[in-house]
């Protein structure tokens, strides 16, 4: 059969066609834009005080590639007290935007539980179509914060990390200190630093210093500086306390010579075996890296010891070791006797030393030991009950002499 | 007489033998008992040997770093590392196989894999530069979509050697919340007559993070707060008031209505914003978007007298995890 068609059914078809591009065009209208996404999904802060400080943050991420600008704006009763990092930023799939938003409430805010919103929102994606009534959809994220007001001080802080960076001779020693305050009001917390000698007998220099000030919800960096006049070339150890948050920690630095490399080195463990058996031989074995600038010669000195008294000293050979390198002591211990055994040492290196590190075995007496107590238990009863054998031929024999003589 | 001498001294001689076997028996004894482990001479040093046979050694995981505080990517996948430092003193190269499960609290370790609390990654990449000749350094990646859940979650790891002896660690950390949502640019409600209702237009909204989520809504026309839905190029007013138009969070009313229709069957639109209870949980079914993290919601307009040409007007879409009425 041959199909025919005329003229005017296939200009109908070409409309028809049209037609239907026409409402797929309407359709792809609908496609979804970038999608942004807001971290956390709600923000609480609690104990805030009135004209008080709280902060928290929050990640915006799209997944678009194309970077796409973002706006926020503080809603409801409490949209007054809120204050964010940045406003009016672009984001994208690779470049997550990270806000600070805090709250800062008024002093005339009676104690209580407030809510309100911070709106997210991008710009409009959608057009108006010619002669049609259309409603362009904002996409925003509306994120939940609730706020406790409250006239109650909490003072309450955490060291997060102290250093001390080495210095060459004259130049200042620098201390960093990274403090949260977790409380609710703003603290400037006392740092007090005791700087012993090497062999940590003597204290050379004592410093006090209080003059950072720190937001509550916050971490932020103490810094502060101090003379090393005073001190030799060599290694110091320094407490340094910071009273107010009950933490108090031990480092070392250096005072090095003009222009000299610095010769650093971490003991990072003492590896031993958790438990064993009476008589058996457990290896022990400690590891050096040279986290320094130059080439040392590393020794382990440390001990074996059980109820504070000393089983075995661990003492090994000197050992090149290049930058960056690890070196690993190896030593065997036998323990004689059941009990909690302490390994523990330092390793020396160019007339330094590492902070102590140490280890425990437990040691317990197996069922093998038990049978061989039990074995020796019966060999001494055995040998006892030949001995009074022996003892009693003997002194039959003698009777029996005694008898012969009588006899002849 | 003779005769009962030599008795007595055969008995004699017996004795003497027995004597001297018991006497050899208990120092046999005694060199038995001290000959096992030890030598040891007057006044000398006392020399014990041990013995000690190293077979095979374990490996062991030093530390698993399984990332901080992890943020979803909303629609689409994040990809995680839970990065392992292994150490076997036979060798680094006699690692055999690295594995990982990372997990959400909820569910478990041996639990089947499922997008939203448990992954598997059973070949973690090895990295023998790492550290010394005895260390690993193993990469166990995970794609995490945007629907895992938040909360905790473990990083469970399998160090195997090829002596198949065994290893196992673990590690947690945080999955953040993720609120986002997906929507059209546009409801295009077509050509509508003056005072006619328009044919009702569907609208999706798709779940695309982890938290179940309600809706915020509001129009403008040209700015915030002006209290309209849209706005016209012709007409005397060329506004239409934010309550002409209309939505159904849950239910669609097929065909032409008319006024008292549609404000029966629909809810105003505000000019500020009202949160509405929407309850959209996120995506659950691993294969399929849209099943369970995706409703309709049904929309249409009222054109009153005073307008004409081309409206459009904004209707803001604000998920939220705040409750709804």
């Amino acid at each position: 059969m041959v199909f025919k068609m005329d003229k005017d059914k296939f200009l109908r078809i070409i409309r028809r066609m049209f037609l239907l591009f026409v409402v797929s065009l309407t359709i792809i209208n609908f496609v979804n834009a970038a999608n942004l996404g807001v971290s956390p999904a709600s923000l609480r802060y609690e104990n805030v005080l009135r004209d008080g400080y709280s902060e928290r943050s929050i990640v915006i991420s799209i997944d678009s590639d194309e970077p796409i600008k973002v706006f926020l704006e503080p809603r409801g009763d409490i949209g007054t007290w809120l204050n964010f990092s940045d406003n009016n930023f672009s984001v994208s799939r690779d470049n997550l935007q990270k806000i600070t938003v805090s709250v800062s409430p008024p002093g005339d805010t009676p104690n209580g539980n407030y809510s309100g919103f911070l709106r997210i929102s991008t710009s409009n994606l959608g057009e108006g179509v010619e002669g049609h009534a259309v409603g362009i959809i904002k996409s925003t994220l509306d994120l939940v914060i609730d706020v406790e007001v409250v006239d109650v001080e909490i003072r309450d802080c955490g060291v997060v990390s102290i250093n001390a960076i080495s210095s060459e001779i004259g130049d200042d020693l620098v201390f960093n200190l990274d403090i949260v305050n977790n409380g609710n009001v703003r603290i400037k917390p006392r740092v007090v630093v005791d700087i012993w000698d090497q062999d940590q007998i003597n204290i050379l220099k004592s410093v006090d210093y209080s003059d950072k000030e720190i937001l509550p919800t916050t971490q932020d960096r103490v810094s502060f500086k101090t003379s090393s006049t005073d001190l030799e070339i060599g290694q110091f150890w320094a407490d340094v306390s910071v009273l107010e948050c009950l933490s108090s920690s031990f480092i070392t630095f250096d005072v090095l010579e003009e222009g000299a490399l610095k010769a650093d080195g971490l003991l990072l463990r003492i590896l031993t075996r958790p438990n064993a058996s009476v008589g058996e031989t457990v290896p022990i074995e400690v590891t050096f890296k040279n986290t320094g600038e130059k080439e040392v010669s590393a020794q382990f000195k440390g001990s074996v010891s059980k109820d504070g008294r000393v089983v075995q000293v661990l003492e090994s050979l000197p050992s090149l070791v290049s930058v960056g390198e690890i070196e690993k002591f190896s030593f065997f211990f036998t323990p004689e006797d059941d009990g909690k055994y302490v390994i523990s040492g330092r390793v020396f290196y160019s007339s330094k030393k590492t902070f102590e590190s140490s280890t425990t075995i437990d040691v317990f007496r197996n069922k093998k030991s038990s049978l061989r107590f039990l074995l020796v238990s019966i060999y001494v009863v055995f040998a006892i009950l030949i001995l009074f054998l022996y003892y009693k031929i003997r002194k039959e024999r003698r009777r029996f002499l005694d008898r012969l003589r009588r006899i002849k | 007489m003779e005769k009962i001498e030599k008795e007595e001294s055969k008995k004699l001689n017996g004795m003497f033998f027995l004597e001297l076997t018991f006497f050899l028996l208990i120092f046999f004894l005694i060199s038995i008992y001290y000959s096992k482990d030890v030598f040891a001479g007057v006044g000398g040093n006392v020399t014990q040997i041990s013995q000690l046979t190293i077979g095979s050694s374990a490996p062991n995981i030093i530390n698993i770093n399984a990332e901080g505080s992890i943020t979803l990517l909303p629609n689409s996948t994040k990809q995680i590392n839970c990065s392992v430092i292994i150490e076997d003193y036979d060798d680094e190269t006699d690692l055999a196989n690295v594995t990982a499960v990372f997990f959400h609290n909820s569910s478990s370790y041996g639990a089947a894999d499922d997008n939203n609390s448990h992954y598997t990654n059973n070949n973690c990449s090895l990295n023998l530069s790492y550290g010394d000749t005895s260390q690993v350094l193993a990469s166990c990646l995970f794609n995490l979509t945007y629907f895992a859940n938040a909360g905790t979650w473990n990083c469970s790891v399998n160090a195997t050697d090829f002596s198949i002896q065994i290893d196992q660690d673990s590690n947690s950390t945080q999955i953040q919340q993720l609120l986002a949502v997906g929507l059209p640019d546009s409801i295009d409600y077509g050509v509508i007559n003056s005072t006619f209702v328009s044919p009702e237009q569907n609208l999706n909204v798709t779940n695309f993070g982890n938290m179940q989520l309600n809706l915020s809504l509001h129009s403008y026309g040209y700015v915030n707060g002006d209290n309209n839905s849209m706005n016209c190029t012709l007409g005397a007013s060329k506004n239409i008031s934010a309550y002409y138009e209309k939505y159904n969070l849950t239910n669609s009313t097929s065909g032409p209505l008319t006024l008292g229709q549609f404000e029966s069957n629909y809810s105003n639109l505000t000019g500020s914003p009202s949160t509405k209870t929407f309850q959209l949980n996120y995506r659950q079914n691993d294969s399929v978007q849209g099943v369970d993290d995706a409703n309709s919601t049904y929309w249409r307009i009222y054109v009153p007298t005073g307008v004409a040409g081309s409206c459009s007007g904004n209707i803001v879409f604000g998920a939220t995890t705040a409750n709804g009425v």
